[in-house]
């Protein structure tokens, strides 16, 4: 569903490898966390799959869709990129007009528009804050809307940068019960190691650019050695589950 | 909330605000500028216009604590305007022990009544509109797309560049930084570069968020827009209507 085959990168105007032979392959359905260190450079791994970031060595494959520039219209509707801010992602006046900006985009008409609007903000318990301003809302709903946001897209694939920062312990729990009742590949970046382990069975660590380990989740959270190995760590006084 | 999103609206059920959001703008546009053309020395169009914006205040059914306590935005031009009589020249008049400008009483004269008009008609539309309502209004007028989104997106974003600037201001406070003198500055400057700094990535990652979502350049049309009808143009542009009958009229008298 999601492949990244030695996915190289450099921001212009530094030699400095941000992502190096990245190569990674997400089967439809999977859900996958992507742990790593700040400054590993999973943000900028997560620009790529939607095609944000300019050259770059190495392909990424959506659907069997190579990203490039001629597809980039078609790889935006099938990649669902959730960004960490939920401000960033919710700029319009109103949740429905946040909602409806990229079907309307799509160049859909009004009902069909419409439809997924009021589709995708039921998927995520949000219907009652259709025509609410984003920024009255709380946290918790503001992430719930910016989710709307990208399923109205009715994409393959959903990634998501960090979706629990700033979220309360109850938020956390509710979005990883909703991220486990969506049908789609999501690919989930997050430092929150036990947020991983209730919503992905599997997880990549990204550190200094490089995949440096593919695992069971349950496997990375409860090996001590290998979380201190890659810059991770779980929260104080957590006990892994075995 | 805080910040500048806190009530201007308000929310209520009255002729003027379930008026379309266009036909109010309009008619908000004509009747602020028959109100600058009037003549300042004409007394009946003046008080006509005056007696409209009342008559409007009180079918939007707003409170006039209200009005008047947004009318002290236009404190400064008023105080402006009571200058001029000091300071104008020509004939004078004697004003208790006060020896005034005759033209400078008349030109405080039109400035004061003219913006308490004028500000009085904005308020009434401000506070029965709703910010996407405006934002969809000037678009169905066709004010440049460009403008229109520039605009819809300094609102949508005012309170957190304010929210940003207040949590810098609270963090330099915390280290003891309490400016007195200009030589002290400094701080502050830079902490405005950093504002202006932050605020810019902010705008290219919303950029990025819009790109994500097949943004091609141009903005969608507003989701849903109720359809203007000719009693919301018949009741939009009454005030204008008024007021440019009375502007005949005081042209007819030559008052």
């Amino acid at each position: 569903m999601l492949r990244v085959d030695a996915l190289s990168y450099s921001y212009p105007g530094s030699t400095a490898k941000v992502l190096e032979d990245v190569s990674l392959a997400l089967d439809a359905g999977e859900r996958v966390a992507l742990v790593g260190p700040n400054g590993s450079g999973k943000t900028t791994l997560v620009l790529h799959l939607n095609g944000l970031l300019g050259d770059h060595d190495g392909s990424v494959q959506v659907s069997g869709i190579a990203c490039t520039k001629p597809k980039l219209k078609e790889i935006r509707q099938r990649v669902g990129l959730l960004f960490q801010d939920p401000n960033d992602q919710l700029f319009m006046q109103t949740v429905r007009d946040d909602v409806s900006f990229g079907p309307a985009n799509l160049g859909l008409d009004k009902s069909e528009i419409e439809r997924r609007v009021e589709e995708s903000l039921r998927s995520v318990s949000a219907s009652h804050l259709l025509d609410r301003a984003p920024h009255h809302l709380s946290g918790g709903e503001q992430r719930r809307c910016a989710i709307a946001t990208v399923l109205a897209m009715r994409p393959d694939v959903l990634v998501f940068d960090e979706p629990t920062a700033g979220l309360d312990p109850k938020g956390c729990l509710e979005l990883s019960d909703l991220l486990n009742g969506l049908s789609q590949t999501q690919l989930i970046v997050t430092h929150d190691l036990p947020f991983a382990l209730a919503t992905c069975p599997r997880t990549l660590v990204l550190q200094e650019g490089s995949i440096k380990a593919d695992l069971s989740t349950r496997d990375l959270i409860s090996d001590p050695e290998l979380l201190e190995r890659h810059g991770l760590a779980l929260p104080f006084g957590y006990v892994a589950p075995r | 909330m805080s910040g500048p999103h806190r009530h201007l609206h308000l929310h209520g059920d009255n002729p003027a605000a379930r008026r379309a959001p266009e036909a109010k703008l309009a008619g908000l546009f004509l009747f602020v500028l028959l109100v600058a053309l009037t003549p300042t020395r004409w007394m009946i169009p003046i008080g006509a216009e005056a007696v409209i914006v009342g008559l409007t205040v009180a079918a939007a059914s707003l409170p006039w604590r209200v009005v008047l306590r947004r009318l002290v935005t236009i404190t400064p031009f008023i105080a402006f305007a009571f200058l001029l009589p000091f300071v104008v020249s020509g004939p004078r008049m004697a004003v208790g022990p006060l020896h005034l400008s005759q033209t400078g009483l008349w030109n405080a004269f039109g400035i004061v009544s003219k913006a308490i008009i004028g500000a009085s008609a904005t308020i009434v539309v401000a506070s029965t509109t709703s910010v996407p309502d405006v934002v969809t209004g000037l678009r169905k007028l066709h004010l440049p797309a460009v403008i229109v989104t520039i605009m819809s997106f300094m609102w949508r974003y005012l309170d957190l560049i304010a929210a940003d600037s207040g949590r810098m201001r609270q963090a330099m406070s915390a280290r003891g930084y309490q400016p007195r003198w200009l030589w002290q500055a400094r701080p502050l400057a830079n902490a405005t570069g950093a504002l202006f700094v932050r605020s810019y990535e902010r705008g290219e990652r919303i950029h990025q968020a819009m790109l994500a979502r097949g943004f091609d350049g141009v903005m969608p049309e507003p989701s849903r827009t109720r359809p203007v009808t000719g009693t919301d143009w018949a009741i939009s542009l009454l005030p204008a209507v008024g007021a440019a009958v009375a502007l005949i009229i005081g042209a007819w008298y030559g008052s």
